[in-house]
This record gives structure tokens, C-alpha cells and sequence, in this order.
């Protein structure tokens, strides 16, 4: 799985394909992420992406992530389950023809130097917040494809988002658009 | 499909966003209200103890900075700098009447005291890097003291000279056992220590990584036997001692025994079995308990009477505390004696009120005096604080409920306009008749604040904080509209220019109640507000990881499957378009509690509905702001609320 580019996206999806939307913010690089039935094979500086890809519908599984030497941090982690989170919280549903958000991904840092490295790795819900960036930077896949939470929490907020959005659309076709979150003036 | 421009123009107007620097609201205030870092000072006392012939006062203080040390002479209140230090300060304790030890970090000040043939104070200045930390004075050994270790696991106690401590880092690699002389030991950390007065230990709490153990020896001085151990979470199973009681063997100890709020009793360990009920007030837990330091006897409970802590003396000595108050010292119940002399001759108390952030006093019982040692904060003009008033409620369903009014000391013709601010938490939280900084800087800008102790708040019983449960935007809100209406109906308040704030579930109710009664409030400001309740519930908190949070969340809210729909209905998300009044939006960047997605939630769903709305962010924020993030905040929020309810300051607001 790759980030799309922005002609990528606007070419938008073909029958039975589904996006998926996926924030990664990380302390260090990362040289892989697999999931069940999908694997990130590129290159992940630090920093905070944001990322838009095409995949097929189906279940999948966070599973582990990789980083390669010379990295201190360099080894194979296991992306685990919270300890008494609610069940299946990583696994995900990618649904055909929607702009599906998986999570975000979240690798810190353990202690200071540990005597052996250690991250704290976890999927985060911040369905609103990349929901905002999606409508500043791609507003047009807002209104062409209903949003899902991919999540298998029961987390609904996205679905009503885009049911409101359709909704006040079609009322008044007059629908005011998104601003600029945080750092914009 | 075609996007309207004049939508984006006008959404763009109505929305802004803030980042909060502490350049835009630290400068100093102009006329009228304080600044935020006026309210926010951060100097105070920290610790008071009066020498045992009651001569001398050692005392710790901070400037926000720098921690202090002085020594004070009772008689006067001549004071002389001992020791300055940036390291955290730890309470301070008199070894004998010359000599006293404090704590700063890792440091130990040791210091003789006297005066000279001049009649100036002299006090010697020790510093001593030493593990472990004091754990008592024996009062019948001079020069003598009881010292604390913790290694591997292990918590000991030694019986040390002063002369051991002065002496500890010139014993290069002393090794514990070399460290004066072991009384005792257990496996656990984070040890409370019980002695006698001549240092035998008969009781002690700590910690095992598990659990918490409570040891207890048959005769003070004798092997320290496990007696009791329960789980963080196992509430009935609190059990805590806290000192001896009256009859050889048995203990003093916190417990619940049987009721949901814990009280003091005396346990008898070897029956396990509670002798008498000391002191358990009606429907509200024993916060903290004190003990007289030279006969060990109870002296005082802290607990929380409503909205007023208090503080209820139990000693049964001949020169009880109330007995040895002057007629201008406060009640008896309304202070804190800190520390006193033998026999009680002279002792420090420290006393705090909504328009007072502390002070300490120095009684003299012989002499029938009183004098202020000093105040926290000292700067603030305690004349410009506004005082704050209670009140009886009913509410809907004729649950009684107490409101607290804090009206500005100058209300304009026709009123001050009302900032209602309910608290959080909702379960098992409660506001308080003390000094708030955010309560005084909004009426010093003129701004009348009511606060609401809902169903479900701490501090009125079982039945009434089970009463809030599941109420969320309903019998909670109820009780907020009961204290408002009435509130509404004063002369010196201006309802009709009214804004409701809160953080955290105050941040949710704010919210919620500006959608129940869309024309009652020109603004509503949510800090770190719940936003979506189900949410909340999945992924959306902390507390949603924790091992009992689905029975707790559907004890308390609901059922994140079964309510869902019930818990849509109540979450301000999903309900904005009923909203009328400008949202100021309000998050800390690192809130776990509830993390800032509750929200970008509210903010999409404003902005879809083309609603007002400000963004403040407020990073590197918690749930809780430290002082900082207040200070960043506070300017902003003024600002806000008179944009939408006009200059509160009287000259003003009063008009031609």
C-alpha cells in the first residue's frame, strides 16, 4: 500500500475499491507496517503523515510494525491490543465505495536510554481531527464518497458526519465549508 | 456540485482560531480586574512547626522559584534566612528544642539553633546528602531520630543520632546496615512508619506492586506481622492506620466498614474487629486525619460538609484546641493546626476562605495573642476578592440541592452578567466554598458566577451521588436550570446576559444545556468538554481502558451498545443544530481523559452547521491546566465572554 498523489485521488475509485485514510505520527522511521491482508512498504520518516490509499474492501488486522538498522530501535514490534480494551479494537473494516479512516498510529519513544529499546505503540481514534485536514485539503472526496470509521469500536461519528453533510447538501445546496485548524490564522 | 462562495466567506468570519501564548494574556491587568498571573502566584508557606518549648518557628516557603528555609523567633517574629534551594522541600521536623531537619531533594539541612550573647538569632546550616527520610522525631531522646530507608523492595527504619546524619557522607560506601541501627523491616515500599514516642514501631502501610499491606506488631517493638492487604480497586477493603488507640495493641484506622464512605475508627488487630466509631460525619469520607505530635493522640478530621470543608477536633485533652482559640481567631472547625509546642502553649494554625488563599498564624494561648506568620500568595489584594454565598435550591423533582453564588464587589444598575459553571467530574466531584483563581478574575471583571453542586456531586451522601447517575443532560442539567431560575430572579444579577462554561463534564453540560434552552445563553465555552458520549465509551478516553470501565460507564452513564441511542441523543455532536449561543471551543493538546477528538468533533459539527464558534488550543495541556496553561487561557476566555455579554465592568456596563 502506497500514499496516493493528489491526481491519484481525484481519479477517484472503480467498482469494488475503497479508500483508506490513515494518520501515522511517529518519533522515529519506520521501514514497515504490516497487516493482516496489506502490507506499508515505504519508507516512514518522524513526523506526522497523513496518507490516502486505494485498497480493496475486506477485514483487516494491525499487526506489526518494522525498523531497520542502523536505528537503535531496530527490530520487529507487535502493534498490540490495549490491555483491557474492548475486543477487536485492531482490527478494521474497509468498505467499498467510502473514504474508510483506520486510525492513527502512534509510535513513541520508551524511557531514555533504556537498556533495551522499547516503543509504545498505539492506534488512536482521531476521527475528527483528520476529518477536519480532509476537508481543508480534499473537500471534493468529502462530498463524493461517504465516510466510514473503519474501526470495529461502534464509533459512528464519521458515518453521521457524512449522512449531516448529504443531508444540509441536498436542503440547501449551500453548504459552508471547513477552515483551517490548528497553526492557520 | 457546486459550492456556494458566500458559505466559505461567511464560515470563515464566524470561525477563529487561537493558539494560546502566554504573551497575549500575562501582561498586567489594566484598571479594574486582576490579571491571570495575579491569581496565579504561586508563593506561599509550605510547612510550619513550632519547637517543642514553643520558642522557635522553622519554616518553608516558595516563591514560585526558589524553595526557602527560615527561622522564625516566636516571641516578635524576628526571622533569619537558614538555606534557599530550586529542589522540592519536604515537611520539616524539630529532633529536640535546638534542632531541626528539612528536606530539600535529595538534601537534608540540619541545623542547630540559639541566640547570641547580643541577642541575635545564630543557626548553624548543615547540608547532608543522605538516602531515606525522616519518619519521626523521638521526643524522648534528644538528638535522636528515626530515618527511613527504601532498597530493593525493602523498607527499613534506623534509629539514628544526629551526629550519624551530620556525619553520613564522610562514611564513604555505608552500606544500610551501617546506617545507625535497624528497628525493623518489611517487603514493600512506599512504607507509613507508627511508633511510640521512644521510636518502637507497632504499625506500618505500604505497598507491594499489587497491593496495599497493613503490618501491625502485638507489642510495639515486636516482629510486624501482615495483619490486612487489599486491592487499589476493592473498596470495601480500605483499610489504613493511622495512629495507636486507646487501649494497648489497638489501632486507629481509616475504613469503610460497611458504608460507602470511609470514616476512623479503633481496630482491634488480634480480634480484627472494630472497637468504636471515633468519628464517621454523615455521608461524606475522612479526607485526612492529624494527630497531636507529642502525645499521639487524634487530634482532627478533614472532610468535606457540602460545599464547606471542614475540620473536626477530637481531642479529648484538657487544653482541647476551641478552648485555646482567641475571640478573633476563626472557628475551630475553619482551621488547620499545623504544628504546636508541647503542651500546647503555642502552636501554628493555617485557615483559607474564598477570598482568602491561605495564611498562617502564630497563637500564643499564655499571652492571648495571635499574629500572621504570612500569607500565600502576598501580593493579591485580598480587598478586591469577591466573597461567595450559598444557597438551597429545589430542583424539579424536589431534590434539594446547594448552589454557590460569587457576585462582583461593584454590580452595576440592572445587574451583573451571570457565567454559570458547572463542575466536573460529574460523579463524586463537588465545588467548593474556597479561593478559585478562575472564580475571582471573572468577577473582578464584573462577571457574577454560579456554580452548582448537581445530584451526583461528593460531599452530600450516598443517595445523592447515586441520584446523578445516568443523568447526563438530564436530572444534572434539571438541577444547573433549578439554580439558574433562581439565581435569575436577584436584583444584582443580569440574567439575561448569561454565558455557561465548563471543563471536562462541565465542558459537556455547558454545551448540552445551551441545546436544551437555546435562548438563555448568549455563549457557551467547553474546556476539554465530552463531546460524544459513545465515543467516550470505545476510544474516545483513557477510562476507557481501564479493567472495570464497562461496568462502571454502564453503572454511571450507560451502555454503549444498548443506550446508544439514548447516549446519541445526549451528546452534544450529534445535537448541534438546536445550538444557538457562540461556542469557544477550549482543548489541551495532550488530554488522554478526554482527548482533543471530542473537540475537532464539536467544531466539524459547528462548522457543518455554519454555527459561531472559536477554536482556542492550548497545547502541551492536560485535563487539568497546570498554572501556565490558566494564565494562557484566561484572557481569551474574558475577552470572549464580553464580546457576547458586553463590558461587565460597572462604569460601563451600567450605561447613560
Amino acid at each position: 500500500m502506497k500514499p496516493l498523489t493528489s491526481e491519484a485521488i481525484a481519479d477517484g475509485l472503480g467498482p469494488d475499491e475503497a479508500f483508506v485514510v490513515l494518520e501515522i505520527e511517529t518519533d522515529i522511521a519506520l521501514d514497515k507496517i504490516v497487516l493482516y491482508g496489506l502490507v506499508i512498504e515505504e519508507e516512514i520518516q518522524p513526523g506526522r503523515h497523513f496518507w490516502i490509499s486505494r485498497v480493496s474492501p475486506g477485514r483487516y488486522r494491525w499487526r506489526t510494525l518494522h525498523v531497520a538498522a542502523p536505528n537503535w530501535f531496530k527490530g520487529i514490534y507487535r502493534i498490540k491490543r490495549h490491555r483491557y480494551a474492548w475486543p477487536e479494537e485492531l482490527d478494521f473494516e474497509v468498505a467499498a465505495g467510502r473514504l474508510n479512516y483506520v486510525g492513527t498510529l502512534r509510535v513513541e519513544k520508551g524511557k531514555p536510554f533504556p537498556a533495551r529499546p522499547s516503543l509504545f505503540i498505539r492506534v488512536q481514534n482521531r476521527s475528527a481531527e483528520v476529518l477536519r485536514r480532509l476537508a481543508r485539503e480534499h473537500e471534493d472526496l468529502i462530498d463524493r464518497y461517504p465516510l466510514s470509521t473503519g474501526s470495529i469500536s461502534g464509533d459512528r461519528f464519521l458515518e453521521f458526519y457524512s449522512e449531516t453533510r448529504r443531508r444540509l447538501r441536498e436542503a440547501t445546496d449551500d453548504l459552508p465549508r471547513a477552515v483551517p485548524d490548528e497553526g492557520s490564522p | 456540485m457546486s459550492i456556494d462562495r458566500s458559505g466559505i466567506a461567511t464560515s470563515l468570519l464566524l470561525a477563529f482560531v487561537i493558539v494560546a501564548s502566554t504573551a497575549l494574556t500575562s501582561a498586567p491587568s489594566a484598571a479594574g480586574g486582576h490579571a491571570p498571573h495575579q491569581l496565579f502566584a504561586t508563593d506561599m508557606i509550605l510547612w510550619a512547626r513550632v519547637s517543642p518549648d514553643g520558642k522557635w518557628l522553622a519554616l518553608t516557603s516558595t516563591d514560585g522559584k526558589e524553595q526557602f528555609l527560615h527561622l522564625e523567633r516566636a516571641e516578635g517574629g524576628e526571622r533569619k534566612l537558614i538555606y534557599r534551594s530550586k529542589d522540592v522541600v519536604q515537611p520539616l521536623y524539630w529532633v529536640d528544642d535546638d534542632t531541626f531537619l528539612a528536606r530539600f531533594g535529595e538534601q537534608t539541612v540540619l541545623s542547630d539553633v540559639g541566640v547570641t550573647n547580643s541577642g541575635e538569632i545564630e543557626a548553624g546550616e548543615h547540608v547532608v546528602k543522605a538516602l531515606g527520610t525522616m519518619v519521626s522525631a523521638l521526643p524522648l531522646e534528644a538528638e535522636t531520630l528515626l530515618w527511613g530507608l527504601e532498597m530493593r523492595g525493602v523498607s527499613s527504619i534506623h534509629r539514628i543520632t544526629v551526629d550519624d546524619l551530620a556525619n553520613y557522607e564522610e562514611r564513604a560506601n555505608l552500606r544500610e546496615q551501617e546506617f545507625g541501627t535497624k528497628v525493623a523491616e518489611i517487603d514493600c515500599v512506599s512504607a507509613t512508619w507508627l511508633t511510640t514516642p521512644s521510636g518502637a514501631p507497632f504499625a506500618a502501610h505500604c505497598w507491594n506492586d499489587e497491593q496495599w499491606l497493613t503490618y501491625h506488631a502485638a507489642e510495639p517493638g515486636g516482629p510486624l506481622r501482615k495483619i490486612h492487604q487489599y486491592d487499589p480497586a476493592d473498596e470495601q477493603g480500605w483499610l489504613k492506620p493511622m495512629g495507636p488507640g486507646e487501649q494497648p495493641g489497638n489501632l486507629i484506622v481509616t475504613a469503610r466498614r460497611d458504608r460507602s464512605t470511609i470514616g476512623l475508627y479503633e481496630y482491634d488487630p488480634r480480634t480484627e474487629r472494630f472497637v468504636r466509631e471515633i468519628f464517621h460525619p454523615e455521608d461524606a469520607d475522612v479526607e485526612y486525619v492529624r494527630f497531636d505530635p507529642v502525645t499521639y493522640e487524634v487530634l482532627s478530621a478533614q472532610w468535606n460538609d457540602g460545599s464547606m470543608r471542614r475540620f473536626t477536633y477530637l481531642d479529648s485533652s484538657k487544653r482541647r484546641f476551641e478552648d485555646l482559640l482567641g475571640a478573633d481567631d476563626p472557628p475551630v472547625d475553619q482551621i488547620v493546626v499545623e504544628a504546636s509546642s508541647a503542651g500546647r502553649k503555642r502552636f501554628v494554625y493555617w485557615t483559607s476562605s474564598p477570598t482568602e488563599p491561605g495564611a498562617h498564624y502564630f497563637r500564643d494561648v499564655d499571652r492571648d495573642e495571635t499574629r500572621l506568620v504570612g500569607r500565600s500568595m502576598r501580593d493579591l489584594d485580598r480587598d478586591r476578592l469577591a466573597p461567595m454565598t450559598t444557597f438551597q435550591v429545589e430542583s424539579t423533582d424536589g431534590l434539594q440541592i446547594e448552589a454557590l453564588l460569587t457576585v462582583p464587589l461593584e454590580v452595576p444598575q440592572g445587574g451583573a452578567p451571570l457565567v454559570v459553571m458547572p463542575h466536573g467530574g460529574p460523579i463524586g466531584h463537588h465545588d467548593s466554598q474556597r479561593f478559585d483563581p478562575m472564580i475571582q478574575y471573572l468577577a473582578s471583571w464584573g462577571f457574577a458566577v454560579l456554580q452548582a453542586n448537581y445530584r451526583g456531586s461528593s460531599g452530600y451522601g450516598e443517595d445523592f451521588q447515586k441520584a446523578g447517575r445516568k443523568q447526563w443532560a438530564r436530572g444534572i442539567e434539571d438541577d444547573l436550570d433549578a439554580a439558574f431560575e433562581q439565581t435569575a430572579s436577584r436584583p444584582d444579577i443580569d440574567a439575561s446576559r448569561a454565558c455557561i462554561i465548563g471543563g471536562r463534564y462541565g465542558g459537556f453540560s455547558a454545551v448540552a444545556s445551551a441545546i436544551r434552552h437555546p435562548k438563555r445563553f448568549q455563549c457557551v465555552v467547553s474546556i476539554n468538554g465530552v463531546s460524544d458520549v459513545p465515543f467516550m465509551m470505545w476510544d474516545g478516553s483513557d477510562a476507557a481502558s481501564a479493567s472495570n470501565a464497562k461496568q462502571i460507564f454502564r453503572q454511571l452513564i450507560g451502555d454503549p451498545v444498548e443506550d446508544y441511542d439514548h447516549l446519541v441523543e445526549i451528546s452534544p455532536v450529534y445535537n448541534v443544530e438546536a445550538l444557538e449561543a457562540p461556542v469557544l471551543v477550549v482543548y489541551g493538546t495532550w488530554d488522554i481523559r478526554v482527548p482533543r477528538d471530542h473537540s475537532h468533533r464539536l467544531i466539524a459539527m459547528l462548522d457543518l452547521h455554519g454555527k459561531e464558534y472559536e477554536e482556542m488550543i492550548v497545547h502541551r495541556e492536560g485535563h487539568s491546566f497546570s498554572r501556565n496553561g490558566w494564565i494562557r487561557t484566561l484572557g481569551n476566555l474574558r475577552r470572549f465572554l464580553e464580546k457576547h455579554l458586553g463590558d461587565a465592568s460597572p462604569s460601563l456596563a451600567a450605561g447613560p
